[in-house]
């Protein structure tokens, strides 16, 4: 019952920065929406903080060990050609998912 | 053209992530239920803190016995990268404070990528196609994380679902290529990477973000860039 309630503890704050933190822009940016520099942030953001996002989900991968990261860089680049051809975010997502996985079983 | 109905947009729009999820949301709920807490709490973390890097931060924190504060500290700079977001869609979440605060609140990496790609409503639909987008994510966020406790006492840990995530975002990148079809911000993006993972390797993420937006400020803007 005690880690319970630790844990509810833990996650009421791990909220209240969570909320904090994705509400702050809408409740500061009011003064500064009109700048000519946070259009053009605004559009250009997206594609280069998911670019990071595959990076960073990729970080914990042992490249210098085996399997040298090998699955992933197959399945990745498998993602790619899939997208790029048949443009579908299913297809190309679960064919990737199995895809690793089918790769990490014959390493 | 007749557009579809907003809300029925946005669920079949947003139905790739859903399913998407359940191989991230599942081993969370897996890896929290064999961690020994109470398999109760696990949705619970994913219905309020609605986002895997803070919720597999504080897993791992809360296994490992770290202190109260310290896993508090350390959830910041992985949080604080959704501040960013904002900034892409102030302008376009103008509805009432309720409407407004959920749509902030369910922005995470996935729906923010989706929702800046797809523009096709104005106004009162576009609030309704973006409510769409954001609760099915939510919701599958949390019924995932279920399913990932349920399945914690039948399946042995399956290796490598970690990439899942992996998948995720490379196809969100790629469609965001579709949209953007300028290949220097990937490049100015890999470049920010490079430079924070060189000086402040444990939190590239947000220091490479900002660094990145830094960046792309001192850029001239290119002709084509589509405004809706």
């Amino acid at each position: 019952m005690n880690q319970d309630i630790y844990l509810i503890k833990v996650l009421i704050c791990l909220f209240l920065i969570v909320l904090g933190t994705r509400l702050l822009p809408f409740i500061c940016l009011h003064k500064l929406k009109d700048h000519p520099l946070a259009k053009k942030i605004a559009l250009a953001l997206p594609p280069g903080v998911i670019f990071l996002l595959v990076i960073y989900s990729l970080a914990d991968t042992a490249f210098l060990s085996y399997p040298y990261g090998i699955p992933e860089i197959l399945a990745a680049a498998a993602i790619i050609g899939l997208h790029l051809r048949f443009k579908n975010l299913l297809v190309s997502l679960v064919a990737g998912i199995a895809l690793h996985q089918t790769f990490l079983f014959l390493c | 053209m007749a557009k579809a109905l907003p809300i029925r947009q946005g669920f079949v729009d947003a139905l790739p992530i859903c399913l998407g999820f359940f191989p991230i949301a599942g081993l969370f709920g897996l890896l929290f239920k064999q961690a020994g807490f109470n398999p109760y709490l696990a949705p619970l973390f994913s219905l309020l803190l609605n986002g895997a890097s803070v919720q597999f931060l504080a897993l791992s924190l809360l296994i490992g016995g770290a202190d109260f504060s310290y896993i508090l500290l350390a959830a910041v700079p992985l949080a604080i990268r959704n501040s960013f977001y904002g900034l892409s869609l102030y302008d376009r979440y103008q509805f009432s404070p309720l409407v407004k605060s959920y749509l902030a609140f369910g922005l995470i990496d996935e729906s923010y990528s989706l929702i800046t790609i797809k523009q096709k409503y104005t106004g009162k639909e576009d609030a309704a196609y973006c409510l769409a987008i954001s609760s099915s994510i939510h919701i599958s966020w949390v019924l995932w994380t279920i399913v990932g406790c349920v399945a914690g006492s039948f399946l042995p840990t399956i290796k490598g679902l970690e990439f899942a995530q992996t998948a995720l975002f490379l196809v969100l990148a790629l469609e965001q290529y579709f949209k953007c079809r300028d290949l220097r911000l990937f490049g100015w993006a890999f470049v920010a990477f490079i430079l924070s993972y060189i000086f402040i390797p444990s939190h590239f993420l947000v220091v490479a973000i900002a660094l990145y937006v830094l960046l792309i400020s001192f850029l001239p803007q290119k002709q084509k860039v589509a405004v809706s």
